[in-house]
């Protein structure tokens, strides 16, 4: 469905079922349809909070700047938005954090992730991450580096492109069929070249062999990574779990090879430390 | 060349009601580390709107993928969007990226839960938790998570930096709290807090429910507001009451202040 469908029409399907009658209906559309254009308003500042204008959002988000003018006026009255006066920009507040990302990002599935995700980038001296899908890149949420790790650029808030790196072929090898078909075109439309239809196949054939994929950094010939998928429970999506080493200590297959088998036990041992252990109460 | 000045924009009068906006931002608001999973008639309660509208709203944000449907039941969850719309905030927070190392390595030299604050209308909001890896998380702990600004270092030491007025509110909100049987002490303890600070840049506020000690002191962000940094240790842990700690904790604070202007002043050249 039409993410931004709501800003046209002004309504939700679903919530006809429980009002009926003209003067309900249109009460209904402008309910949501304020809310609708203010979430797309918000997401126009991903993926970096950039500071926008009332004209630039109205350009981004489609919406005539006098209405784009009555949403910014109320995030910011809201405390949701910044308003940078020299420029007359807006950017995103810290507020947003409290508009439920702690229940995700503070969960004791990710915290205790992140900690078999320390422990593992120590052991093996690389640098580790855990990533979501944004559209067709893949954003880093929680990275970790044992020392020899150190000067790879990767940093909590990085995006890689899908097709330039293992963890976004991982992604893509771990979906259905069709939905997998769909990403794919829309990753051919975004970067063109990206990825051959060849190297593509060869990530869905490592992935059901191995349970991971392994690709040279397309942007780091120097870098080599290996991702697979993690599904934390209480998260709607997959997530990816993705190591990177400088590509000349894994030369050898047999090396990626057992890189690979290691990703897949961290990920296998996070699952069950998860499925045994009942989380810990609030303190 | 020097840009026009714009004044903040203000909401006309007549549109400063609740709005559908503020309604289903305050819905999200609902979703907690400690609240996962809400039905419908929890959050039409909590909004206090009726049902329908309720199911109006989060069809709204579930289309717009900010929430999701558990199964078919009528609970929801949060989904990808608001995770997106947090990482957007923390990945262009220049405070977030250049505090990180020096806090770094604060928490690896005295193993703390260290976390990044500022003020917000609903409490002391965590931009940025860290951890040594010889301790374990904090539960709940990490961005977006809020810590109450009586009773802890992390509040006191926001207060210290305001002016009298929002001081003497805050004093006079203790004092009714104590009043009413309350946590007596608070005020006493505050006042103390002042007087670290004013000495040592440092305050420290003990937690004896849960067996923790709180040292926290504030950081000139250089743009006219203040964040401030807050290291949790056990109770028993000697490192909590020793001078180096507190000491290493204020140069920590000025580090990340030292960090941002220098990154102003380079941004400002280039």
């Amino acid at each position: 469905m039409n993410r931004n469908s709501n800003l046209e029409r002004g309504h939700s399907g679903s919530s006809r079922t429980t009002r009926s009658g003209e003067e309900d209906v249109a009460k209904d559309g402008s309910e949501v349809r304020v809310l609708a254009r203010g979430l797309a308003v918000v997401r126009a500042f991903r993926p970096r909070n950039a500071a926008l204008t009332n004209s630039e959002l109205s350009a981004l988000v489609g919406l005539p700047r006098s209405t784009i003018s009555r949403i910014t006026a109320m995030l910011l009255q809201l405390g949701y938005l910044e308003y940078q006066i020299e420029q007359a920009r807006y950017r995103l507040s810290a507020s947003v954090l409290t508009l439920g990302f702690s229940s995700i990002v503070t969960s004791y599935a990710r915290q205790l992730a992140q900690e078999h995700m320390h422990r593992f980038a120590e052991a093996n001296d690389l640098l580790i991450v855990l990533a979501v899908r944004d559209g067709v890149v893949m954003a880093c949420q929680s990275v970790f580096r044992g020392r020899g790790a150190l000067t790879i650029r990767m940093e909590e808030g990085s995006r890689i492109a899908l097709p330039h790196g293992a963890m976004g072929r991982a992604w893509l090898a771990s979906l259905a069929p069709k939905p997998r078909e769909a990403l794919w075109q829309e990753v051919q439309k975004v970067y063109p070249g990206g990825m051959s239809r060849n190297e593509f196949e060869d990530a869905l054939r490592q992935y059901s062999r191995r349970g991971f994929c392994a690709a040279v950094s397309k942007l780091e010939p120097d870098l080599l990574g290996i991702a697979t998928t993690l599904q934390l429970p209480g998260e709607l999506e997959m997530c990816v779990l993705g190591c990177a080493v400088p590509a000349f200590r894994y030369r050898q297959g047999s090396s990626q090879e057992e890189l690979g088998r290691k990703l897949v036990g961290l990920r296998d041992a996070i699952t069950q430390a998860l499925a045994v252990i009942d989380p810990p109460k609030e303190d | 060349m020097r840009r026009r000045t714009s004044v903040p924009p203000v909401l006309p009068q007549e549109l400063r009601k609740v709005s559908s906006l503020e309604r289903g931002l305050e819905i999200l608001r609902c979703f907690t580390a400690s609240e996962q999973i809400l039905g419908v008639n929890a959050i039409a309660g909590r909004l206090s709107i009726p049902r329908p509208s309720a199911l109006r709203l989060l069809a709204t944000l579930c289309e717009a993928r900010y929430l999701a449907r558990v199964g078919m039941s009528e609970q929801y969850r949060i989904h990808s969007e608001a995770i997106l719309l947090g990482q957007a905030f923390l990945s262009g927070s220049t405070l977030v990226r250049r505090a990180r190392p020096v806090l770094q390595a604060f928490v690896d030299r005295f193993q703390s839960h260290t976390v990044l604050c500022v003020p917000r209308p609903e409490g002391m909001l965590t931009l940025l938790y860290l951890h040594s890896k010889a301790v374990r998380a904090k539960p709940r702990m990490g961005p977006g998570s809020i810590f109450a600004p009586e009773n802890t270092a992390v509040g006191h030491a926001w207060l210290w930096t305001e002016g009298p007025e929002v001081q003497s509110e805050f004093l006079a909100r203790l004092r009714r709290a104590e009043g009413e049987g309350g946590d007596r002490g608070g005020v006493a303890e505050l006042f103390q807090s002042f007087h670290d600070l004013e000495r040592n840049g440092v305050c420290t506020v003990q937690d004896r429910r849960r067996g923790t000690s709180m040292s926290a002191a504030s950081i000139d962000v250089n743009d006219g507001s203040r964040a401030i940094v807050a290291s949790i240790l056990n109770l028993g842990d000697q490192a909590a009451t020793s001078v180096a700690y507190r000491l290493g904790l204020r140069d920590a604070a000025e580090n990340v202040a030292d960090v941002l202007l220098r990154h102003q002043q380079l941004s400002r050249n280039e």
